[in-house]
């Protein structure tokens, strides 16, 4: 080893032996562990894997991003809507890479869209156990990764084509790098920590980053060397993070050539797009972030409890806080390197940070965001787990912060059941009954010669089943139906049905199943079946292209996404996902129709939707002055215009 | 830890009960606060976009991104 290493470090590498194996167990593990990890694994397998082609395309507007980053390079890098790289997705491209390459390797479809999110997900419990696992042991490994697996919308985000499971796996390997930083005291797990925070900066920007309080502050307190040293590493991290972070917006505004415009910014700069609309605009509601109210309910204290996010992640918060609580109590004299002290601030300011930045957001907040905080809870809930188990054999306070914490989360989950009151109603006084079981038996902790071992394994069998039943049975449900990507939600359908899902219920099927959407005459439906254009209109815009490069201009990604979805066509979306992007002007547009990079623009009755005012009313007018209206293309709503500069 | 006397056994066993029952009946009246305000904002903010018929382009943005 070299002198260079610092001393602490050497202890710790003669006292660990060999290099520890990435997550499978170790020697000195117990035998079942590995067989459990591997069940786990398997199940959340199942979860995320089980019909997964069941929901389609998921987000079309994402998966039109992915079938064009299949076809074009460019496309691919900039994660452009289509592969003619108009314009962009409202996210950086890490997520759309995945599911580029996948597309590239294994041919576009639902499947290979939605594999890599699968995997990551699978991925992320089984890191989990690993993170865990180093600090409290491979009982709370093999029950926080259980916990991750049976979290809804952990299934959920695993099952669609949005970037979230790819973020949830980022931020799992931070934590776990930063756990191999902790007993280390090496620089270079840190940077690499800080690293991964930049790849997940990359996948939903500063989302990505909302986790780097809880790994600072746990290096800070924790990290073995002196505090200085301390320091001067995390600047090292930092440093890594935000090189890694800046380095695709940077190739971004230094690319040479013409680049898409920005989809989501307001002036087609990248940097505007980070810090505004998927940055501070979220938070407080500027830069189209709109009301609070919309997806996840209103803004406030109990937000991560009401109908909309409950269901998605509320089923293991009381274990989670009150094994915290615990954790802390409990560690509060241990020397300043604990390891299982810094877990405890790892995985609780993981959670608080997120749970306080969620629950205040006035900007879009939809409920899958918080498949970010299922990690930390999974953890939280699975060492503490263990933790008050272990108090509660040697202290009458342990016995009751236990029993309150299995009661709690057993009321909670009661409590979320009774908003689908159709769904699994045996659970309703199964979780009940096990519940008081399961305090009931625990008694055997305390007072030696009641009830026995046999006690203790009622005790733990009908405390695991009373907190898991609920999210679990939620999770199957969510593996069995179909999801929106729009505003994924997880739990059966009654609980969505019960806050308005995306279009109200006018749901479009057969539409977007896996494969190349129909083209059977029906029409083809974008997001929420709003936007659509039939299979008639498409083919008189295949045979009349000619030369263009674009096969249409339509506004909004609810009208191009199934275009692009079912032809492979470069398509011009005006004003990108939502209409409302200034992008193209009236002279951008005028100026592709002059190079014959464009023929045909789609207007609807109410002229070019977007963000209406001025910049739509000119291009309606811009069309509707410079193009003559088609008679027989089959457009149903709206008019196809042929236009000439 | 030692073991205690038969009647403290019992009385733990019994209050034991008597705590298991109560936690038992309290999560069976589990219920939390409707939020039908908010879920009715959300619904209607959301539902615009999906209810067109079909074939109706460009009915307007819907209202936020992902």
């Amino acid at each position: 080893m070299s002198a260079t290493v610092p001393a602490f470090a050497r202890r710790r590498a003669s006292a660990a032996g060999p290099p520890r194996p990435l997550a499978l167990a170790r020697e000195a593990d117990p035998r079942w562990v590995r067989p459990a990890l591997l069940g786990v694994m398997a199940a959340s397998a199942l979860l995320v894997l089980w019909g997964l082609t069941r929901s389609g395309y998921s987000n079309t507007y994402y998966a039109a991003a992915v079938k064009s980053a299949s076809e074009s390079w460019k496309a691919w890098f900039f994660g452009s809507l289509d592969p003619g790289s108009f314009i962009t997705v409202d996210k950086p491209p890490l997520a759309i890479w995945l599911m580029g390459l996948s597309a590239r390797a294994l041919g576009f479809s639902s499947f290979s869209m939605l594999l890599p999110q699968a995997l990551c997900t699978v991925g992320a419990v089984g890191l989990l156990f690993s993170t865990v696992r180093r600090v409290f042991g491979p009982h709370a490994g093999i029950l926080a990764a259980s916990a991750l697996a049976i979290t809804p919308i952990t299934v959920a985000v695993g099952r669609v084509n949005n970037p979230d499971a790819l973020l949830v796996l980022l931020l799992v390997a931070s934590a776990w790098m930063l756990v191999r930083a902790l007993e280390s005291g090496r620089t270079r797990h840190l940077v690499l920590c800080g690293a991964i925070v930049g790849l997940a900066f990359m996948t939903k920007m500063l989302q990505g980053w909302m986790v780097v309080p809880a790994l600072a502050a746990a290096y800070a307190v924790a990290g073995p060397p002196r505090l200085l040293t301390r320091l001067r590493q995390l600047a090292a991290a930092g440093v890594a993070m935000v090189v890694v972070s800046a380095a695709w917006p940077a190739a971004v505004t230094l690319w040479p050539a013409s680049a898409p415009y920005i989809g989501g910014s307001t002036n087609g700069s990248v940097w505007e797009l980070i810090l505004g609309y998927n940055g501070f605009g979220r938070v407080f509601g500027e830069n189209g972030g709109g009301g609070g109210a919309s997806f996840g309910g209103a803004a406030g204290l109990w937000r991560m409890f009401n109908a909309q996010v409950g269901g998605q992640i509320a089923w293991l918060l009381p274990l989670a806080g009150i094994s915290l609580v615990a954790g802390l109590w409990l560690t509060r004299r241990a020397p300043r390197t604990d390891l299982r002290r810094a877990g405890w601030i790892l995985f609780g300011l993981w959670a608080l940070v997120h749970v306080a930045i969620f629950s205040t957001q006035q900007g879009i907040f939809h409920p899958y965001y918080v498949s970010a905080l299922a990690p930390a809870v999974a953890a939280l809930a699975g060492a503490g787990g263990v933790t008050l188990w272990r108090w509660a054999a040697r202290s009458w306070a342990g016995l009751a912060a236990l029993d309150v914490a299995v009661l709690a989360t057993a009321w909670v989950s009661v409590a979320l059941l009774q908003r689908t009151p159709t769904f699994a109603p045996a659970l309703h006084w199964i979780i009940p009954v096990l519940a008081g079981a399961a305090v009931f038996a625990s008694v055997a902790l305390r007072v030696p010669g009641v009830l026995g071992r046999r006690g203790l394994a009622i005790a733990a069998v009908a405390a695991v089943v009373a907190v898991g039943a609920a999210p679990a049975a939620y999770s199957v449900a969510t593996a069995g139906r179909s999801l929106d990507g729009n505003n994924v939600s997880a739990g059966p359908a009654s609980a969505s049905a019960s806050f308005g899902g995306p279009g109200g219920g006018a749901r479009p099927t057969g539409v977007r199943t896996g494969g190349s959407p129909s083209s059977s005459g029906a029409a083809m439906r974008g997001p929420g079946g709003g936007g659509s254009l039939s299979a008639t209109t498409i083919a008189y815009l295949k045979s009349h292209q000619g030369a263009a490069k674009y096969l249409v201009a339509a506004t909004g990604s609810h009208t191009t996404a199934s275009i692009i979805l079912s032809t492979g066509e470069p398509v011009v979306t005006i004003g990108g996902f939502s209409g409302q992007d200034p992008a193209p002007t009236v002279s951008q547009l005028a100026a592709m129709v002059a190079r014959g990079e464009l023929r045909y623009v789609l207007v609807s009755g109410g002229g070019m939707g977007g963000p209406g005012g001025s910049s739509s009313s000119a291009l309606t007018t811009w069309v509707t002055q410079h193009g003559t209206a088609v008679k027989n293309a089959g457009v149903t709503t709206g008019t196809l215009y042929e236009v000439q500069a | 830890m030692s073991a205690l006397p038969r009647s403290r056994r019992a009385a733990a066993l019994l209050a034991a009960a008597c705590v298991a029952l109560l936690g038992g009946y309290a999560v069976s009246q589990a219920s939390l606060p409707a939020t039908a305000s908010t879920a009715s904002t959300a619904s209607g903010g959301f539902g615009g976009f999906g209810g067109g018929p079909p074939g109706a382009a460009q009915l307007g943005p819907p209202p936020s991104a992902p």
